[in-house]
C-alpha cells in the first residue's frame, strides 16, 4: 500500500486538541517555542469535553475565607474519599487564579450579562459558591481564535497511536491522518498528553454506545500510548459514573442542582441528606452511589425535582443547557419532559474512566522525562478549570524541560514497528469488523468490571479480555476511517485490561460505586489508602506495584 | 437517533463535515451535500447544528 510519510520537528508537541491541550500550547507558544498541536477530531473547535460548550467554570477568586487556595484544598481533601494527590490539587489551587485572568485576557466573558459581576453558585463537592455560570457556549472558538493569533502548528484529523522513546525520553510520537491515511513522523523534544478519558468501555444506557456521557471520540489513546512507553497509570480501578436524565447523554446536574433544584426518590423524599452531610451538593461519586443505594432499596427510581424552582432560576438552567448541551432541550421536549410541570427521571450512566491515569507529579510530568499530561487522562481529575489550569502549567514545564534539549532523535526502528502495527487492520485485514471486537468487549466488561466486582469474576474478565486482545489482529479497516476505529478498538482493550487488573488487586472497596468488591465490601485504609500502579515493565505483560499516599488525605 | 440533514436545505458548503468531532459526516460523493455517513458513531453533540448557515440539522430523540 502506498502510504504518503510526513515527519516534522517541533519543540513541544501537544497530543489533544480539549480544553487541557488548547491551554498547554498557548502556554508552551508564549514563551517562544515551537509548537505542534495535534487534534483527532475535524476541528480543535468542536472537540473534547468542550465541543459544543459550557456553562460553568469553578474559579478561586478571594471573594471570601471560603474562596482561597488553602480553602479549596482542605475541603477537596475531605470531600473526595479516593486516592488523590494533594501535591497535584495544590499546583492547581495556586496556578487557578491566574489562569482564569489568563482566560479573560483572550476573550472568554465570565461576566453575568444581567449584573456585570460573576453568577457564583455552589455546584457539587460544597456548599460553597465556586462555580461561575457564565455563556460559555462558543469557548472553543476562542481558544482557537487565539491558537490561531499565536500562530501554533496545527495539525487536525491525525490520530497519535505511539509515542517515541529514547534513552527512557520521549522523543516524538507517530500516528496519522484520519482521511488521507499519511503516516506522520513528529519529532519533538517535550510531548504533552491532554487525550481525555476513556469512554465506550461500558454499555450505554440508551442503548446506542456512542452515545456516551463523556465524548466517545475519547478512547484512552493518551493512557495506552503512555502504557506503552513505560509510564505508570494508576487510579485505574476506579471507573468514574455519572448519573442522567433517563435516556440522555448529559447529566446537567451542576446546573440543576446549583439553582436549586433536588433529588427525590419515587416517594417524593429528598434522600440524599440521609447518605451525606453536603445533600444534594454531596461530590458526584456519593450522587450516583445514593441513587443506586435508594434503587436497591426499592425506592426507585429517582428524579430530579425543579418544580418549585421560579422562573430565574429555570431560565438559569435553560440557559446553561442551551450553553452547554443544547441537544439536551430537545430531549425533553421530545419526551414531553417540562422542568416547571414534571419530575426530571435520572438514572446511572455507563462507567467511564475520567480523572483515572497516568500518574503525573506536581510539575505535570508523567513518570517518563519529557511526557507531560493534564486533564481528563491524568489521575487527577479536576473538570474544565482544572484541565485549563494543569494544561498551562504543563504547557510551561514541557517549554523548560525541551530548553535542555539540545537535538531531535532520529531513530527509524521504532517507528517501522510502530507503523506496522498502526495499519495492520489494513494491510493484513481480517474478517471481524471493528465493532464487533468492541461489543464484545463491553459485554465482558459489564458482566465482571462493573459495579459488582469480585476475584473469580475479574480473573475471568482478564482472561476473556486478554483472549479479545488477541482476537482483534483479525479485525479489518476498509477505510481511514475505520482503522481509526481499530485502532482505537484496540486501546480500549487495553484500558480494560488495566481497569480488570487493577481492580482485581485491590482487595477492598472505596469510592463507591467506582470500585466496589463484593468479597471486600470494606473500605481498608491499613493496608489500601495509596495508589495501584500499573507499567508495563519490561514487557508485554502488566506489572503491579503499590504506593501507599503519602500527603494526608 | 443521530443528527438529521435536511438535504432540501444543504447547499454542500461542507461546514458540518468539517467540524465533526467524530468524523462521521462527509459530503455526498459529488460533494453537493452533506450525509451522515457513520450514524452508528453520532454523539448528538450537536455541533454540526451549531455551525450549519442554513439552518439544516435537526435531532430527534424517540
Amino acid at each position: 500500500m502506498n502510504i504518503k510519510t510526513n515527519e516534522l520537528r517541533t519543540d513541544v508537541l501537544v497530543i489533544g486538541g480539549g480544553t487541557a491541550g488548547c491551554l498547554a500550547a498557548m502556554a508552551a507558544k508564549q514563551k517562544g517555542c515551537d509548537v505542534t498541536l495535534v487534534e483527532k477530531g475535524g476541528s480543535i473547535r468542536h472537540s473534547g469535553s468542550l465541543a459544543t460548550g459550557v456553562d460553568h467554570y469553578s474559579a478561586i477568586l478571594g471573594e471570601g475565607p471560603w474562596d482561597t487556595p488553602e480553602a479549596f484544598v482542605n475541603k477537596f481533601a475531605s470531600t473526595r474519599p479516593g486516592i488523590t494527590d494533594l501535591k497535584v490539587v495544590s499546583t492547581y489551587a495556586k496556578e487557578a487564579r491566574k489562569i482564569f485572568g489568563f482566560l479573560e485576557e483572550i476573550g472568554v466573558n465570565f461576566k453575568d450579562a444581567k449584573t456585570g459581576k460573576y453568577y457564583r453558585i455552589a455546584g457539587l463537592g460544597g456548599r460553597d459558591p465556586h462555580t461561575i455560570c457564565f455563556e460559555g457556549g462558543r469557548i472553543k472558538d476562542v481558544f482557537s481564535a487565539y491558537l490561531g493569533k499565536l500562530q501554533v502548528r496545527l495539525l487536525e484529523r491525525l490520530a497519535v497511536e505511539g509515542l517515541l522513546i529514547s534513552s527512557g525520553r520521549v522523543t516524538g510520537a507517530v500516528g496519522f491522518h484520519i482521511r488521507t491515511g499519511d503516516f506522520y513522523i513528529i519529532r519533538a523534544k517535550s510531548v504533552v498528553l491532554g487525550t481525555g478519558g476513556a469512554t465506550r468501555l461500558f454499555p450505554s444506557p440508551t442503548g446506542r454506545d456512542f452515545f456516551t456521557h463523556a465524548p466517545p471520540f475519547n478512547t484512552g489513546d493518551g493512557h495506552v500510548i503512555a502504557l506503552r512507553a513505560g509510564a505508570d497509570l494508576t487510579n485505574m480501578e476506579f471507573t468514574f459514573c455519572s448519573v442522567s436524565p433517563r435516556g440522555s447523554d448529559s447529566p446537567a446536574i451542576t446546573g440543576f442542582i446549583g439553582m436549586g433544584a433536588t433529588f427525590v426518590n419515587a416517594r417524593g423524599e429528598r434522600f440524599m441528606e440521609k447518605s451525606h452531610p453536603l445533600g444534594d451538593h454531596a461530590p458526584r461519586t456519593a450522587i450516583v452511589n445514593n441513587i443506586l443505594k435508594e434503587c436497591a432499596e426499592g425506592r426507585g427510581p429517582c428524579f430530579v425535582d425543579c418544580r418549585h424552582l421560579g422562573e430565574e432560576a429555570i431560565g438559569r438552567i435553560t440557559k446553561g443547557i442551551l450553553n452547554e448541551r443544547p441537544t439536551l432541550m430537545d430531549f425533553l421536549k421530545h419526551k414531553d419532559l417540562d422542568m416547571t410541570r414534571d419530575l426530571i427521571p435520572y438514572e446511572l450512566r455507563e462507567m467511564e474512566t475520567q480523572g483515572q491515569g497516568i500518574k503525573v507529579d506536581e510539575n505535570c510530568c508523567s513518570t517518563v522525562e519529557g511526557l507531560f499530561a493534564a486533564g481528563d487522562c491524568t489521575n487527577v481529575g479536576l473538570a474544565v478549570s482544572g484541565a485549563c489550569t494543569l494544561g498551562y502549567v504543563a504547557g510551561e514545564k514541557a517549554v523548560k524541560h525541551a530548553a535542555a534539549i539540545k537535538d531531535f532523535d532520529d531513530d527509524l526502528q521504532q517507528v517501522n514497528k510502530l507503523r506496522d502495527t498502526i495499519y495492520y487492520p489494513i494491510t493484513n485485514p481480517g474478517n471481524i469488523r471493528p465493532i464487533d471486537v468492541e461489543d464484545e468487549m463491553r459485554r465482558i466488561m459489564s458482566t465482571w468490571v462493573g459495579f459488582n466486582r469480585n476475584a473469580d469474576g475479574l480473573k475471568t474478565a482478564i482472561k476473556a479480555l486478554k483472549g479479545l486482545k488477541d482476537n482483534s489482529r483479525a479485525m479489518m479497516a476498509r477505510s481511514f476511517h475505520e482503522l481509526m476505529r481499530a485502532n482505537e478498538t484496540r486501546n480500549l482493550i487495553d484500558v480494560a485490561i488495566v481497569i480488570a487488573t487493577a481492580a482485581l488487586e485491590r482487595k477492598e472497596s472505596r469510592s463507591l460505586p467506582a470500585h466496589s468488591r463484593t468479597d471486600y465490601p470494606r473500605q481498608d485504609d491499613e493496608h489500601w489508602k495509596g495508589y495501584i500502579i500499573v507499567n508495563r515493565g519490561d514487557g508485554e505483560e502488566l506489572k503491579l506495584s503499590y504506593q501507599p499516599l503519602k500527603t494526608a488525605n | 437517533m443521530p443528527a438529521i440533514i435536511n438535504i432540501d436545505k444543504c447547499t454542500g458548503c461542507g461546514v458540518c463535515d468539517e467540524i465533526c468531532p467524530g468524523d462521521i459526516i462527509y459530503m455526498t460523493d459529488d460533494t453537493s451535500k452533506a450525509m451522515v455517513r457513520y450514524p452508528d458513531e453520532c454523539w448528538n453533540c450537536g455541533s454540526c447544528r451549531i455551525e450549519c448557515p442554513e439552518d439544516a440539522v435537526s435531532y430527534i430523540f424517540p
